[in-house]
């Protein structure tokens, strides 16, 4: 059995100088393709269309924040088990143990370094429990 | 051209623009403040502090840490506030310190760009 690899992100954040950076590190530097969205309700628009392997989510956004968005995905029987990472600049451990508790496969603090972005952001899907596994076709005649 | 010279130059580039928009910002903070401290308003003191939290998480992304630290002390300040409830006078002048020492740092970030 071999971890799924990680190809698409969909990441959602408010704030467009945040979306311009992690751009280049997401895309640049990690050579993911990423759907970036504005707010919780563009995520919910459009994340069954572009049925990323990893959901990232800025905490606080305007409209539906980052844990309502989190709880919308959840009942999506599609998006139930999907990884999701949450970003913040409010960082507590409360609010750490928190978010992992609801089932968060991990936490980024922002400021981030962006030319890190990346190898947290698979750092943190290799631990992940929830990140598919697809049968390997070695040895199969 | 090498990739990391790329991938540098790409970084610069928003960076460049990170700092062309601070004042704006800045100033959009400032307003803010201005309207909350002759008439409060909890969809406007929202607004201030999304704003003053989005640049707790630019600065030091966007290389400017004593930016993020001084908007980090300006959130802190606004975290202890009771929600709904007007400052009173001693917190509107706590904030208002915080508030001059953000507009400082900032000015001293732009002056990067010169």
């Amino acid at each position: 059995m071999t971890k799924k690899l990680l190809k698409k992100i969909l990441l959602a954040e408010d704030e467009p100088d945040i979306r311009a950076i992690a751009k280049i590190g997401l895309e640049v530097i990690g050579n993911f393709t990423v759907l970036f969205c504005e707010s919780g309700q563009e995520t919910l628009l459009k994340v069954e269309e572009f049925n990323p392997d990893l959901i990232v989510l800025d905490v606080m956004m305007p409209g539906l924040d980052g844990i309502q968005t989190y709880k919308a995905l959840r009942e999506k029987p599609t998006f139930a088990n999907t990884p999701i990472i949450f970003m913040t600049a409010k960082i507590q451990p409360d609010e750490i143990k928190q978010y992992l508790t609801m089932g968060a496969i991990g936490v980024i603090n922002k400021p981030f370094d962006p030319t890190k972005l990346a190898e947290t952001m698979l750092n943190m899907w290799d631990k992940s429990e929830n990140a598919e596994y697809f049968q390997s076709n070695e040895g199969k005649t | 051209m090498s990739t990391n010279q790329t991938i540098e130059q790409k970084i610069q580039a928003v960076k460049k623009n990170y700092l062309n928009t601070l004042p704006q910002k800045i100033s959009a903070i400032q307003q803010d403040w201005s309207i909350l401290q002759s008439n409060w308003s909890e969809n406007i003191f929202k607004d201030f502090h999304l704003k003053i939290h989005n640049i707790v998480g630019t600065g030091a992304t966007f290389g400017f840490p004593k930016l993020s630290e001084a908007a980090k002390e300006l959130q802190n300040a606004i975290d202890l506030l009771i929600p709904n409830k007007e400052a009173n006078a001693m917190e509107k002048k706590q904030i208002q310190l915080l508030l001059d020492n953000l507009v400082k740092v900032s000015q001293d970030c732009e002056s990067e760009l010169k």
